[in-house]
């Protein structure tokens, strides 16, 4: 064995299957360290075991002089492509803490993850492995990341089992601890901030999945909520709305009630969307989107989490720290 | 690769679900199509999957900058960083240091004479070494009866030391002088009980009704060191002895009539009469 390694001379080329796996195939960018921590062992066990049985390969690569020929013959085994054609399992035990991970954050019964994670891995290992080896692509260009496509798959694997148990996957946070975030220990107060960073996160995105009434909701969100309006806000809604409009739409609300405050701007989005609706219509479209919100960020807590009671605070503590994602704007 | 559907009527599919997510993601990935977005936009059901998958890899993403405090937690309770670890080394090295120097203290200063009088005594079941410790606690019947004996010369009596254990007294040798006592057979005159003795030892009695034939003097471990045998009512002992506590007995050719002890405090030779 010793001797087989020796003759492999893989010592040589260790530095350079590190460099082309950490630079080239697998970047840190894509497969952070901290969540593949032993990526690069398990590639390089996977290219040692790979020349090992394949006698075929071993001679190239060991009388291969030539950089190239030697970095195209690592790309060739240890491209993503070439693991999920070959060795499936290489890539359940990659991504096995993600699974890991995702099943943690989505299950809330303790006792029952390791089940589910075992299930979700005998699913991928039986049968859902070759389909996504049959549908997944990496040739063609507006193919997502495999990672993300891989979850994707996991999210529904994860589903069918839930479903099949008639399981909840819900958990349950009491809102409370957002409305107050000033714990008593450094401890609550880490966990406070890590948890409402989360929902402010999911708040976010939320609203960018929002593609064109983005700007109106937000707008809108902050009129009905009394929340400071900036012109900023309101050009991003309407790029050509005058001076006289914005001051309008950016005036205190305070001590308002709804309907007076949508019949006084009712005018202004009427004006430069062209329609002719009634103030009620914006209302309302406004209190559904609120209600769909609500539904989403309820979705992953127990539905009672958010109301229209209590949604204001977090939309509020949202555009407060709204400095948190200002690269994903 | 899955066929395409018309998402106006369907869902999104897996591919365009990842799709969007990378998007999310990173802007710089490519941007969904236009009719995904839209769908998305009116889509309870496809936002809900795309914020799951999305919201998984985005946290395990940001680990890199913010560990989730769980894992911190739990990383610090199972390994402690070096400076941590350098702490608890320093506080247990304060702890023995702190222990050493009480039980110094201790052993050295307040009862150095009480420890050293239990190591001495360790083989002879007892804790009196010394004949001021008479006074000591014990549990041992016998010794109990000791607590009359007086001294007859106090402040005279060997100070402990190193040879303690020849001071040590004998728990049945004890037993049978105070048995002697009662025993009115023999009156001693010398050397009286628990008497310190520098030079030659004198032993003197008057019998009233058994007449000694033997007179033996043994150690505190009972061990015979010198027997003689006596014709009158007094014997000058000529050998030398160590410092120690010593019994005596005299006893005839069936009963043992007397028992007695002394201590020698320093040495002394022995003088012919």
């Amino acid at each position: 064995m010793a001797g087989e390694v020796k003759d492999l001379n893989l010592n040589e080329i260790q530095a350079l299957i590190l460099d082309i796996i950490e630079n080239q195939l697998y970047p840190a960018n894509d497969f952070p360290r901290t969540l593949f921590p032993d990526l690069d062992q398990i590639l390089l066990k996977h290219f040692t075991d790979v020349i090992k049985v394949n006698t075929s390969r071993r001679n190239p690569t060991l009388s291969s002089k030539n950089d190239a020929e030697l970095r195209e013959m690592i790309n060739d085994i240890l491209c993503l492509e070439s693991i999920l054609g070959n060795y499936p399992q290489i890539i359940i035990l990659i991504y096995r803490r993600l699974i890991s991970r995702y099943i943690h954050s989505k299950h809330m019964i303790p006792n029952e993850r390791e089940d589910i994670l075992q299930e979700v891995i005998t699913r991928l290992l039986s049968n859902k492995m070759s389909k996504i080896q049959e549908r997944y692509d990496f040739k063609f260009k507006k193919n997502p990341s495999f990672t993300s496509y891989f979850m994707v798959t996991i999210r529904n694997i994860y589903i069918d089992i839930i479903r099949e148990g008639k399981n909840k996957m819900l958990r349950t946070v009491n809102l409370d601890d957002i409305r107050q975030p000033l714990p008593e220990t450094d401890f609550e107060f880490t966990s406070n901030r890590l948890f409402i960073e989360e929902e402010l996160t999911k708040l976010h995105f939320l609203f960018r999945m929002y593609y064109k009434s983005q700007p109106k909701i937000e707008l809108c969100l902050k009129i009905k909520f009394r929340i400071p309006v900036t012109p900023g806000d309101i050009l991003k809604c309407s790029p050509h709305c005058s001076i006289d409009d914005i001051s309008q739409l950016s005036q205190d609300f305070r001590f308002k009630k709804d309907i007076r405050v949508f019949k006084s701007i009712i005018g202004i989005f009427n004006r430069y969307e062209g329609k002719q609706n009634k103030s009620d219509t914006l209302r309302k479209w406004i209190t559904v989107k609120i209600d769909e919100i609500i539904l989403h960020l309820n979705r992953t807590h127990d539905n009672r989490v958010y109301n229209q009671k209590n949604i204001p605070d977090l939309v509020n503590l949202y555009y407060q720290n709204k400095n948190l994602f200002k690269g994903d704007q | 690769m899955e066929t395409k559907k018309d998402i106006s009527t369907s869902h999104l599919n897996d591919h365009q679900t990842a799709i969007y997510v990378d998007y999310l993601l990173n802007e710089k990935s490519s941007k969904p199509a236009e009719n995904i977005l839209i769908h998305v936009e009116s889509c309870l059901i496809c936002k809900d999957n795309i914020l799951d998958v999305f919201l998984c890899l985005k946290n395990s993403r940001s680990l890199q900058k913010q560990r989730p405090f769980k894992d911190l937690i739990q990383e610090l309770s199972i390994e402690k960083s070096p400076r941590k670890q350098y702490t608890y080394l320093k506080r247990i090295a304060a702890s023995f240091f702190f222990m050493a120097l009480f039980l110094t203290f201790y052993f050295t200063i307040i009862d150095r004479q009480l420890f050293q009088n239990k190591i001495d005594s360790k083989g002879n079941s007892t804790s009196i070494s010394n004949p001021d410790s008479q006074h000591s606690h014990t549990s041992i019947k016998s010794l109990s009866r000791t607590e009359n004996i007086k001294p007859s010369q106090p402040g005279k009596r060997p100070v402990a030391n190193s040879q303690n254990k020849n001071f040590a007294i004998n728990p049945n040798l004890e037993y049978m002088i105070n048995s002697q006592f009662r025993n009115e057979t023999i009156k001693v005159n010398s050397p009286a009980n628990n008497s310190t003795l520098t030079n030659n030892i004198v032993f003197a009695w008057n019998s009233f009704t058994d007449k000694p034939s033997q007179l033996k003097i043994l150690s505190n471990s009972n061990e015979v060191i010198f027997e003689y045998t006596i014709q009158t009512n007094q014997f000058v002992l000529k050998e030398i002895l160590p410092q120690g506590l010593y019994y005596w007995k005299l006893e005839n050719q069936t009963d043992l009539l007397y028992v007695g002890k002394f201590f020698i405090g320093s040495d002394i030779t022995a003088q012919p009469e």
